[in-house]
C-alpha cells in the first residue's frame, strides 16, 4: 500500500533530550527503532490480548498430543450414525 | 478432499463416547444435547472443509510452538468455533494427522469439567514452563 506524506518538518531535542511528535498520529502504542546513524524509525502496534486456555483443557491436550506423537488416536467418527442431526436446521 | 476425523485420546474420546452412548440412549440433559449436537455439526464441517467460513478456523501459534516441540515436528494447531455469532462458544482445537487426511480432535474449549473446582482457571500460554523431555 502506498503511503502519503502528510507533516513535514525538523524537530529538536529539548532539554530532557525528548522529540515531541506533533498533533493526534493514529496510534497510542509505537515500536521504536534507533540506528547508529541516528534514524529513528517508529511503526504502529496494537496490543491484543494474549493468549488464554483453562488449565483442564491444556490438560487435555497435553496427554492427547503424547498419544498422537505415537499414532494413537480414536477410531474416526461414523457421520451416518446420527445423521437426523446433521438434517436438521440450526 | 474429505477427512476422516478422529478424537484424541483419552480425555476427548472418553468424552465423545460418553456422549454419544447417552444420546442413544435418550438420556443427555439439555445442555448436553446442545452441545452433543454442535459437536457433532462442527466436526462433520471439519470433515467436509476445515476451512469452511461458519467454523472460523485460525491457527493458534503458542500451541503450534508448544506441541510441535512436545512431538518433535511442525504440527499446526488449529481452533475452530462451535457455534457462528456467540462470544461465548465453545471452541475445538484440532491438528492434522496422524495419517494423510486424518484430523484429530485434541481439546475441547469450555473444558466439560469446568464446572468443579479450579475448571475455571486461566493460564497464559507465555507463563507458563516450557516442555520438558
Amino acid at each position: 500500500m502506498k503511503t502519503k506524506l502528510l507533516k513535514e518538518y525538523n524537530v529538536e531535542l529539548d532539554k530532557k533530550k525528548r522529540i515531541t511528535i506533533r498533533g493526534n498520529i493514529g496510534f497510542k502504542n509505537y515500536h521504536v527503532c534507533i540506528f547508529s546513524d541516528g534514524k529513528v524509525v517508529m511503526e504502529p502496534r496494537v496490543l491484543v490480548k494474549p493468549f488464554e486456555i483453562s488449565e483442564a483443557t491444556l490438560r487435555m491436550m497435553d496427554s492427547a498430543m503424547e498419544n498422537f506423537a505415537k499414532g494413537i488416536v480414536s477410531e474416526p467418527i461414523d457421520f451416518s450414525e446420527f445423521s437426523e442431526i446433521l438434517e436438521e436446521t440450526p | 478432499m474429505t477427512f476422516t476425523v478422529k478424537m484424541g485420546v483419552p480425555e476427548i474420546k472418553s468424552f465423545w463416547q460418553n456422549l454419544r452412548l447417552k444420546y442413544k440412549n435418550n438420556s443427555l440433559s439439555k445442555n448436553e444435547l446442545n452441545l452433543f449436537k454442535k459437536f457433532y455439526k462442527a466436526t462433520h464441517l471439519l470433515s467436509i472443509n476445515p476451512k469452511h467460513n461458519s467454523l472460523n478456523s485460525h491457527e493458534i501459534n503458542v500451541l503450534t510452538i508448544r506441541f510441535s516441540k512436545k512431538i518433535g515436528y511442525k504440527c499446526r494447531v488449529w481452533q475452530s468455533y462451535l457455534e457462528n455469532n456467540t462470544p461465548s462458544a465453545g471452541r475445538l482445537y484440532w491438528c492434522y494427522g496422524p495419517k494423510k487426511n486424518d484430523i484429530t480432535v485434541i481439546g475441547l474449549e469450555p473444558h466439560p469439567e469446568n464446572k468443579k473446582k479450579d475448571g475455571y482457571n486461566k493460564v497464559n500460554l507465555s507463563d507458563i514452563p516450557p516442555i520438558t523431555d
